[in-house]
This record gives C-alpha cells, structure tokens and sequence, in this order.
C-alpha cells in the first residue's frame, strides 16, 4: 500500500467573498500522476494553491506528507505556476535560474556543493536542457522556459510537483516528450505529480488518477472511469467532447 | 588636487560619495529589478516629513528623517503585502501623506528659519565625519547581507510565489531591503537631496543591463558607475563651481544616454 502525500478532507475554500472550493476530499499517492481537469474559474489553481498552503481553507483539513500543512517543511513541494510571473530581462543564466532552487533550502553561509552541482545538471538534463545551461533565459523560447522551470523545481528534489497547466505553450511533440519525461519522474525518483490540464484526451492516457472539479470534485478515481462517466458532462455540459491522445489515435501517429 | 583634499568638508564629500557610490551601485540592481525604482522616489520624499519632525522636537533631522523613512519603507511594504495592492498605490500614499506631515511641522515650528534647498537639492558642506562612519557601517552590513542572500532574492526577485513555497521568506527580506533603501536614501539625502536622489536608486542598474546579462557583472558594473559618477560628479562641481548633487546626476544621466547610444551600436539586438 502506498503512502497517501497529499489528503484533503471536506476542504472549503473562500476567494473575495465567494466560495471557490467546496467540500473537496482527494487523496494523491506517492509515485502518482493525478491530473485536475475542469472548466475555466472551477478552482483548479486554488486548490494547487491550497496544497502549497498559499490559500488557507476556512473548513476542513490540509495534510501534506503526513502532516498538517503548516506544519510540513518548505522545499518537499516543487511547483510551476500557471503563467509564471518570472521576470525575462533578469540577467540570469539558465544555470543560475535552475541553481536558486538548491540556494533556496540551504543555511546562510552554504555555498553549493558537488551534490548540487550534480542534482542541477540531472535536473537540466531530465529535461533535455543541459546544452542550455550557460544561455540567458530571458532569450528561450516559451517552450524551453517552461522546462528549465521545471528543472528548477524537481532540482529541489521534492516529493510533491505540482504543475498548473504545463503544457501550456509547448507544441504537440514537446508536449508528447513532456508527458514522457512526468512518467520518467514518477517512476525513478517516485515523485507525485498534480497537474492542472485542460487537455482531457492529453493526459487521460498517462495519468494514474483524474479529479473533475468544478467548485466540487464530481469525479475522482481511474481515467477510464472518469471518461465513461456522468462527471464530464456534470463539469464541461452535455456537449463536451475529447479527443483521447492513446495508441488509438490516428492523428497521433503522423506519418507513419 | 592635493589642496582639495587639505579642506575638511571636501574629504568628507569625497568619503561620502565614494561609499554611496558602493551602496547605490549594490542596491540599485535590486531595486530596478523588484521594480520598487518609484519606492525610492517615494521614501526620498518621505524624508522631507521625518527633517520636519526632528525641526519640530529639535532632535538632528538627519536621524529623525532616518526613522521616519524607515518606518514609512515597512509601512509601505505592509500595505502592498496586506492590503494587496501594487507598490505605486502604496508609494503615492505614503508620498504626498509624508510631505504634507512635513509641511505641517515646519509650520507647526514658528518663527524658524530653514534652509529647504539643503535638503532638496544636497549640501556637501552638511556632511559630518560622523555621516561618514554611519555609512561605512551601513556598507559593512549591507554588502555581506547581498553576499550571503542573494540567490534567494533572485529567487524571489525571478517568481516569488514560486520562491515562497521552495522555503525562501519573501516578506522578510523585503522588509529588509526596504529598510536598508531607506537608510542609504536618507545618507544620500546631504550630497544629493530629497529631489534628485532617485536617479542614484535608477541609473546604476539600468547602466549594469545595457552592459551585461550576467547579474554578477551589472552589480559589478553598477558599483564602478556610481562611484565614477559620484566622485568625477563632485570633482567637476568644485571646478565649475555648480552644485555637487545636480553635478552628479547631470553627468550619470548624460554617461547613462552615452553609453546606451554606444551599446545600441555594438549590440543591436541587445
């Protein structure tokens, strides 16, 4: 049996006055993929905010790694926000970009080590940015940033990674080669991964676990379940359709 | 030259400008970056209240315009952070507020004399010994503070949500950078003044970006501009007889369009 990371229980969560999470209880595993699926404004980002402790729920509980939230130790979660806010015309390498995130968890006086060094470059490298490492990464395209983002956050070896619409930007390949990469990362470092996606078809095919949210959770279990549900329907409306990117789909195969 | 140097209010002037020229040339690269440039201008101002005040109790207005700023640098701070809105909402309270506390209190003074220019425009023949060893201690404190921080404050200078979660306090090192703007702002306020001491917060970083796109370098960069601004800016203002701060940041201002002319030539796509 594995090891529950993430649990919310009967989470309520108020944003400006209205209630943008109600009642929500999921659970997420180590060595998991569970994406969040739901509409625009059905409080996919809070709840990733609310796990990291940046909302606070004004009912229910928010246990991360086994502890309450307040409570779990900052540097086990890496994340990347929906459109980050990072500054592109920051002199910073992406090394330097990638290095902050090993800065971040250490004492004042500590100076990178060896250990660092080598955490930075295997995260540069499970994200085939390594020949990157010395270029200002305000000169990337969206799609590199995005990576070296990533970097940055499993550089900080986390046992959690939420990410809030990866994809975003990034073209069919890239993101083909991106849902890979989540696997690899999953299965060798054992991270759990939340992930925020619009892409139902997308990421049905690689995660371990859906939640359909839309200020409730009115789905939350195996994908194939999900899709043969009542809960789509319930979150996009009846006329909602998809287009599921597996060893099934014509287009996926290109030229084959 | 020698002669110079054998007056006592130059040689402080000259101490002076030389550690401002490190301190701004640290500072301002953070400050251009958090993009809080309008936050100097603000607590520059404030500091016309806190002069005021010290007038109005008759304590030295140099001290009590330091409190003042650095009071109003964490109020201001508070309120972004608390009451969630941008800096320039926060800075232009807090601007016209501190002014007007300033103007109160010198009318509060009755039948006092005072030489407003001084303060708005700088004075180099203000500037004490002691002015001087406040400003040496406030570099042996800054520049190892930047030295030991400074991966977290481009961390939360680059994403600062993202900063946040991976363990980095935010709010903290704001609150200390904002006070440290504050007293290096106050410092500056007798060689350049309440007025012009915004183009010293300014002009080092953005001179720092045009030549480089390592941030180890644009500090680096920001530091020998400053302090060639400010020493070659006094030096000019005793030959010329003008006076010392609108010297100084006349010549960064010509050196900073200067060298963005030459830069745009070397490096077009820059």
């Amino acid at each position: 049996m594995r090891n529950a990371v993430i649990a919310l229980k009967n989470v309520w969560v108020r944003y400006n006055g209205s209630v943008i999470l109600e009642d929500v209880s999921l659970t997420v595993h180590e060595r998991e993929i569970m994406s969040i699926v739901g509409p625009n404004g059905s409080g996919k980002s809070t709840l990733l905010r609310t796990i990291m402790g940046l909302k606070k729920p004004f009912r229910g509980t928010v246990e991360v790694l086994g502890t309450p939230l307040r409570k779990t130790p900052r540097g086990l979660i890496g994340y990347l926000p929906q459109k980050s806010s990072a500054d592109v015309t920051m002199p910073v390498s992406v090394f330097d970009v990638v290095a902050m995130a090993r800065y971040a968890g250490k004492l004042l006086f500590e100076r990178l080590t060896g250990e660092d060094l080598s955490h930075i470059a295997s995260s540069l490298e499970a994200v085939e940015m390594s020949d990157f490492r010395d270029r200002h990464f305000g000169s990337l395209s969206e799609g590199q940033k995005q990576r070296v983002l990533i970097a940055r956050a499993i550089a900080m070896q986390p046992k959690i990674l939420l990410l809030d619409e990866p994809s975003t930007g990034l073209d069919a390949l890239a993101q083909d080669n991106f849902y890979q990469m989540l696997l690899t990362l999953r299965d060798t470092i054992g991270l759990a991964i939340v992930m925020v996606s619009h892409d139902i078809g997308a990421v049905s095919s690689i995660v371990d676990q859906l939640a359909c949210l839309k200020s409730r959770l009115h789905f939350h279990g195996k994908p194939a379940d999900c899709l043969s549900n009542e809960a789509l329907a319930a979150v996009f409306g009846k006329n909602m359709s998809y287009v599921r990117h597996d060893k099934n789909c014509d287009s996926c195969r290109g030229d084959e | 030259m020698i002669d110079l140097f054998q007056l006592q209010f130059f040689r402080n002037a000259f101490i002076m400008s030389f550690l401002l020229g490190i301190l701004f040339g640290v500072l301002s690269f953070f400050v251009v970056m958090r993009k809080m440039s309008f936050l100097g201008a603000g607590i520059a101002h404030a500091a016309f209240g806190g002069v005021a005040l010290g007038v109005l109790i008759g304590l030295d207005p140099f001290l009590t315009a330091l409190a003042f700023c650095v009071i109003v640098a964490i109020l201001i701070g508070k309120l972004v952070r608390y009451g969630k809105i941008s800096y320039d909402i926060g800075i232009g309270i807090f601007f016209s507020f501190s002014m007007a506390l300033g103007a109160i209190f010198l009318a509060l003074k009755k039948g006092y004399s005072f030489d407003l220019m001084s303060y708005l425009f700088g004075n180099i023949l203000g500037v004490t010994p002691t002015d001087n060893i406040i400003a040496l201690v406030t570099l042996v404190i800054f520049v190892p503070f930047i030295f030991i921080f400074i991966h977290r404050i481009l961390f939360m200078t680059l994403d600062e949500e993202v900063a946040s979660v991976s363990g980095v306090r935010a709010d903290v090192l704001d609150t200390i950078l904002l006070v440290f703007l504050a007293a290096i702002i106050v410092m500056s306020i007798k060689i350049v003044g309440i007025i012009l001491v915004s183009a010293l917060v300014v002009l080092p970083a953005s001179f720092g970006l045009l030549v480089t796109r390592d941030y180890r370098k644009v500090i680096i960069a920001s530091i020998i501009f400053t302090t060639a601004v400010m020493v070659s800016g006094l030096f000019l203002s005793y030959f010329l007889d003008l006076p010392a701060g609108a010297t100084m940041v006349t010549a960064g201002t010509a050196l900073y369009f200067l060298s963005l002319a030459v830069f745009k030539q070397i490096l077009p796509d820059r």
